[in-house]
């Protein structure tokens, strides 16, 4: 494994929502050639939940095949910590050989087709995988045609996202890294819904953290699409008025109009802005093999699922998971949700499989944590549970909370969040 | 497999009995125990769900 790891630190996490990680002994390809087969499509915080569980809780009776592209999971939590220069990408990776020990067949390389009626999924390779139940765990695409300037790779290549953890993270560091003293960063944040509702303004801190730091003379702007900050919006205000004043510069209202990648320029309706290193996060939807499939049914955008199960409700026998979900009233898009929706899908799935009845009535927890410096963190958390009326996840009325402010007593928390929940995901 | 705290004052569910692990969460949900998250947490879950998931957790084989 990249990340070091003493055995028994296992963290624990939340109370309910079943985080904690059995040590169930599935056997590895112990699945007979007759077992049911479920493929997963991405290995993220949603689609290796799922492929892990499912092999645990169907005491290793169901033949689990996961595709992912990548030879190793980034975590997108975090990995604004590498943009601040407190950790490495080594620190933030971890191997996936956790899930191929119980028993996950991996297969590295890009799905590029469905076939639903005769429930195939076909690779890039040329190989083609029968499925009982797909998974699809896709992730977020950018909508690049939205920006003309940034519409061929070469553009892009100038602009890093880094919203996608891995080699962008590193990009976007080291043109900080290289930016003179006396500079301005300058960040835009689109319109919601997109990853991570926090982590824009997460970033913004650790900027501003690496700067006051090592760049004294230099500046942050953020320019947000939306009229305001779009979560722990008074703890991020607070930052930036406060421990970070003189820094960090927020202008809502900021619609982005196009980027011009050669001269490092942000044009919005009524202004350009220029600087010395952008960041664009471009406009989000589902990754495109759902939305090829058709089964991004809300706005052509994102894929409404039924909450008890999240199968598709266009599309029998293929499940979505995470960041490509139209999302329920106040969900936020996390990696930690991610991992809720890979749990109660695959207990779903086991049971459809095997012939039990689905949990009516699943509740799934949020919790996140932003490092607004390398030693200060704030939470948020909330609890959903499904609503039987609506068929939707409904915020537990009374539950969920913010920090009353950025403190040092919660990093150890934050810490333990994150090891907790690579465990639970990746084993 | 013995799992323990990942962090100092982090809980250790895992090696509780469901008695103690429920207890624990209800102490957290009403105040008598202070918390930053848990309470937060906590109050999403009735009597029933918190016996539910500390059973699970005491079922699973260390």
């Amino acid at each position: 494994m990249a990340r070091v790891e003493s055995p028994g630190r296992r963290g624990v996490l939340v109370a309910g929502a079943a985080l904690f990680a059995s040590t169930l002994d599935a056997r590895a390809n112990g699945a007979p050639a007759t077992a049911p087969k479920v493929v997963v499509v991405g290995g993220g915080y949603g689609g290796a939940t799922a492929a892990r569980y499912l092999r645990l809780w169907s005491g290793g009776t169901i033949a689990v095949t996961l595709i992912e592209r990548e030879l190793a999971f980034v975590s997108c939590p975090l990995s604004n910590l590498v943009i601040g220069g407190s950790r490495q990408l080594a620190d933030i990776t971890i191997a996936y050989d956790g899930l191929e020990k119980l028993g996950v067949r991996r297969i590295r390389g890009d799905a590029v087709g469905i076939d639903p009626s005769a429930r195939i999924v076909r690779l890039a390779q040329g190989e083609s995988l029968p499925y009982d139940r797909l998974i699809l765990a896709p992730g977020v695409d950018f909508i690049y045609d939205r920006i003309p300037g940034l519409g061929s790779p070469a553009a892009q290549a100038l602009v890093p996202h880094a919203w996608k953890a891995g080699s962008q993270t590193v990009a976007l560091r080291a043109r900080l890294e290289a930016m003179r003293d006396g500079g301005v960063f300058a960040m835009h944040v689109p319109r919601a819904p997109y990853r991570c509702p926090p982590a824009p303004y997460e970033r913004a801190c650790q900027v501003a953290s690496y700067f006051a730091r090592h760049k004294p003379k230099s500046k942050v702007i953020i320019l947000d699409a939306n009229e305001e900050v779009q979560s722990k919006k008074a703890l991020f205000l607070a930052a930036w008025s406060g421990r970070y004043n003189g820094y960090v510069e927020y202008r809502p209202n900021s619609e982005l109009v196009d980027v011009d990648p050669a001269s490092l320029t942000i044009k919005l309706d009524f202004e350009d802005v220029s600087a010395d290193v952008i960041n664009v996060i471009p406009p989000q939807r589902a990754g495109s093999i759902a939305r090829q499939l058709g089964i991004a049914n809300a706005n052509g955008s994102f894929c409404e699922v039924d909450f008890l199960s999240y199968e598709s409700t266009a599309q029998k026998n293929i499940h979505v998971l995470g960041d490509a979900i139209q999302v329920a009233p106040l969900m936020p898009k996390s990696g930690h949700m991610a991992n809720q929706h890979g749990k109660v899908c695959a207990a779903a799935v086991v049971a459809l499989l095997l012939g039990k009845e689905i949990n009516p009535s699943p509740v799934i927890a949020n919790a996140c944590y932003s490092y607004i410096s390398d030693g200060e963190v704030a939470h948020i958390a909330s609890v959903h549970a499904y609503d039987r009326a609506q068929r939707t996840m409904l915020v537990v009325p009374g539950s969920g909370g913010l920090s009353p402010a950025a403190n040092a007593a919660e990093l150890a928390y934050a810490e333990a969040w994150a090891r907790s929940i690579w465990f639970d995901t990746l084993g | 497999m013995a799992i323990a705290v990942a962090a100092p004052r982090f809980p250790n569910s895992l090696v509780w009995t469901r008695r103690r692990s429920s207890l624990r969460v209800k102490e957290f949900r009403d105040g008598r125990r202070p918390s930053t998250i848990m309470q937060q947490l906590a109050n999403g879950y009735t009597d029933a769900q918190i016996e539910a998931a500390a059973s699970y957790l005491a079922a699973q084989k260390r």
